[in-house]
């Protein structure tokens, strides 16, 4: 009963953090006056439970005396950029400590809301400071080498289609781009529908898929599929993936949340992956 | 002096533990706080707490939840009370210990059951504060009676508006508590504040019906067929998530208008905006309003009872519209949205104006207050004690004083306009 709000501060330092349009993240911590050369860390997170971190990908921070006695502050420059994935922060109050997480304080963000990335040289890196479902402070990172920004999408449940409109980087859109949906899991030759890709203007791009398609040819034995979206620049070209990445929404799956579409007895509903990728989930009733 | 606040959980989110926090980090400056928070549910506490002020709970409900004493009512603490569920037998004694132990020079209750327990058992030496976050209006008849007989025992009692001070001023008979208006403070964002180029607008609050985001998601369907551009963005959780993702889907608004969560702290979500709202039917006090205008934001804000119309200025720092009102809402809204001026003005105004609730302002009136209330006690102890040898009931008949015969009366007829309206309803 003794354990004070105190005691869990000075354990768990928070970090204030703002994010500046080129990618730049600036962090701030409030330490006890005790600590002496602290050391801050970004430590990328497994991919899967159990799996040990990648120790040879951290990226150390040097933090700096700041302002006032007790502050510090660290700045971790646009480039190189961070790899996809999240990255746990971590601080080190003295040489001879431990690593631990640390807390989200506040966190400025506005800069990266429509955000308008420069030509794609090499590849698009977004970085987002967020707090993790379970409390922490973390950043989120994307390293795609082009990338298509998913804007308005539009479900049209009378008509069973999904209207996508979107903005390209790092390619061109050719004669003979498409719009696309790909079953997941379905393998290198496996089923995709693909619409012809409309010149919005302005780099942007749409495209109407019909999701009738989508829910005959799921394999009938699942009860739920789930489709890709992604744009192919030109017949030959790399798939790009749709996502939406320039803002300062971390977790776009809860947050943009879409209305859903009865088709042929299924449901279909597009939505955001945990990693922000366009998708639409196709779920048939149980029989 | 020596501080303690009386909190029910300060662990949890709320304008009552933000504002409690604020006000005991301020007085921290001087004097030494602490915080006791009745309950305790996590480990660490959702909004900050500067490491000068103290907290400790009484109740841990990680490991007491199933207390023998947890699972029987609560005696003590009233039974109208909106809390009542929560309390029992466990937190009674706790909070009787608690308070028969403390030393402090004033304690403060900050809910009206928590009032109550202060009243009836906090040390006579020590100045008792109760403060009141809701309105007595709104308070149940059953808890405004309990309120009656335990509040002429505090030293004072503060509201958040002017408006409910009034009230308890005129239908409740207090003979020697002071009652004043003591607004909620609210500190400046460690942040630059927004320049009011943002497309968004910002509303952050439970998502409870008394809220009426439906009606601001409604208001939003003319702004997006007008600028859809601009987006709207609710902060926080509650039971209506689902009835309001549903009334987005059915406006074809899914691009334009979205359900955030809750974000703590909320500093960096004001910035993005250059709009405020507020639609609530109902509002005490109105701490977004304030956190949104420290952050620059114009507000526009439902005239509803009792702080909005004390914090904003109508077409200067934000706008009032009335309660319910879809249109003028909407009109409020795009009026902002559509004059890029009007709107850095109304803002740099909101940022003006809401320096008043800086903590520093604000905690100087409580100190005062609180200063007050120590001096009068111990002047008036020193004489009784020459007096008489029972201080204690002599203390209640010298500080009802002249109030004694006026109170009576209006005790009299408030019961008598109280019974006729009963009738009429």
């Amino acid at each position: 009963m003794s354990e004070t709000l105190t005691d869990v501060v000075t354990e768990t330092p928070r970090a204030d953090c703002r994010a500046a349009a080129d990618g730049a993240l600036t962090v701030e911590l409030a330490l006890p006056v005790s600590a002496v050369a602290p050391e801050l860390r970004l430590l990328p997170r497994p991919k899967s439970k159990g799996e040990e971190p990648d120790e040879a990908a951290v990226r150390p921070l040097r933090l700096a005396a700041a302002g006032p006695a007790g502050r510090w502050r660290a700045v971790l420059a646009p480039e190189p950029a961070l790899g996809e994935g999240r990255w746990d922060v971590q601080l080190r109050a003295a040489p001879d400590g431990e690593w631990r997480r640390v807390a989200p304080g506040v966190r400025d963000t506005r800069a990266l809301i429509g955000r308008e990335p420069d030509a794609l040289a090499d590849g698009l890196a977004v970085r987002v400071p967020y707090r993790t479902r379970d409390g922490w402070f973390a950043v989120r990172a994307w390293l795609r080498p082009a990338h298509a920004e998913a804007g308005p999408i539009t479900v049209e449940p009378a008509e069973g289609t999904m209207s996508v409109r979107g903005r390209l980087f790092g390619a061109e859109p050719a004669a003979g781009a498409v719009g696309q949906l790909k079953l997941r899991g379905g393998g290198r030759r496996g089923p995709r529908h693909a619409v012809e890709l409309r010149d919005e203007g302005g780099g942007a791009f749409s495209f109407t898929m019909s999701l009738h398609d989508l829910v005959a040819e799921a394999p009938a034995a699942e009860a739920a599929a789930v489709w890709d979206v992604s744009v192919r620049p030109a017949p030959r070209a790399t798939r790009v993936k749709v996502a939406r990445l320039l803002d300062d929404v971390t977790d776009k799956k809860a947050v943009f949340a879409f209305p859903a579409c009865e088709v042929a007895g299924a449901t279909v509903r597009p939505y955001y992956t945990v990693d922000n990728d366009l998708a639409v989930r196709v779920e048939r009733p149980a029989s | 002096m020596k501080i303690t606040f009386l909190l029910h959980n300060g662990y949890g989110i709320g304008g009552t533990i933000k504002t409690t926090f604020n006000l005991a980090e301020a007085l921290a400056e001087r004097h030494d706080v602490e915080i006791v928070s009745v309950f305790r549910h996590r480990k660490v506490a959702n909004f900050t707490l500067d490491p000068r002020v103290s907290m400790r709970h009484l109740v841990d409900l990680r490991t007491e939840k199933e207390h023998p004493r947890h699972v029987r009512p609560a005696r003590v603490f009233p039974a109208s009370e909106y809390r009542y569920p929560q309390y029992s037998e466990l937190t009674d004694e706790r909070i009787q210990e608690c308070l028969a132990s403390l030393t402090s020079d004033v304690i403060i209750g900050t809910r009206p059951g928590l009032n109550v327990q202060l009243a009836l058992q906090a040390p006579r030496s020590a100045v008792r504060i109760g403060q009141e976050h809701l309105t007595l209006k709104t308070h149940p008849p059953a808890l405004r009676n309990a309120l009656r007989r335990a509040y002429p025992r505090l030293d004072a009692l503060t509201t958040v508006s002017e408006a409910d001070a009034n009230e308890y001023r005129r239908r409740m008979r207090l003979p020697g508590v002071r009652v004043e208006a003591l607004p909620n403070s609210v500190p400046e964002p460690g942040i630059p504040p927004a320049d009011s180029t943002g497309r968004i607008v910002v509303a952050a609050g439970r998502l409870v019906t008394s809220k009426r985001h439906a009606l601001l998601i409604r208001a939003f369907a003319r702004v997006a067929a007008e600028r859809p551009d601009w987006q709207l963005r609710i902060y926080g959780n509650g039971d209506q998530e689902e009835p309001l993702h549903d009334l987005i889907h059915e406006l074809g608004l899914y691009n334009n208008a979205f359900l955030m969560g809750k974000a703590t702290p909320m500093d960096g979500e004001w910035v993005k905006g250059s709009i405020a709202t507020v639609t609530s039917v109902f509002e005490p006090f109105g701490m977004t309003i304030v956190e949104a205008m420290r952050s620059g934001l114009p507000v526009i804000s439902t005239d509803c009872e009792y702080g909005p119309r004390e914090i904003i200025e109508d077409g200067v720092d934000g706008r009032l519209v009335p309660v319910g009102d879809e249109d003028a809402l909407a009109g409020a809204l795009l009026e902002l949205i559509r004059d890029d001026e009007l709107r850095r003005t109304m803002g740099a105004a909101a940022l003006e104006n809401s320096r008043r609730f800086d903590p520093v302002p604000v905690v100087e009136r409580a100190e005062r207050l609180m200063a007050e209330l120590v001096e009068r006690k111990r002047s008036l102890r020193s004489r009784l004690r020459l007096r008489s040898p029972a201080p204690v009931r002599l203390t209640d008949t010298v500080r009802a004083g002249a109030h004694t015969v006026r109170d009576m009366a209006m005790a009299a007829a408030i019961t008598t306009v109280r019974g006729l309206r009963k009738v009429r309803r």
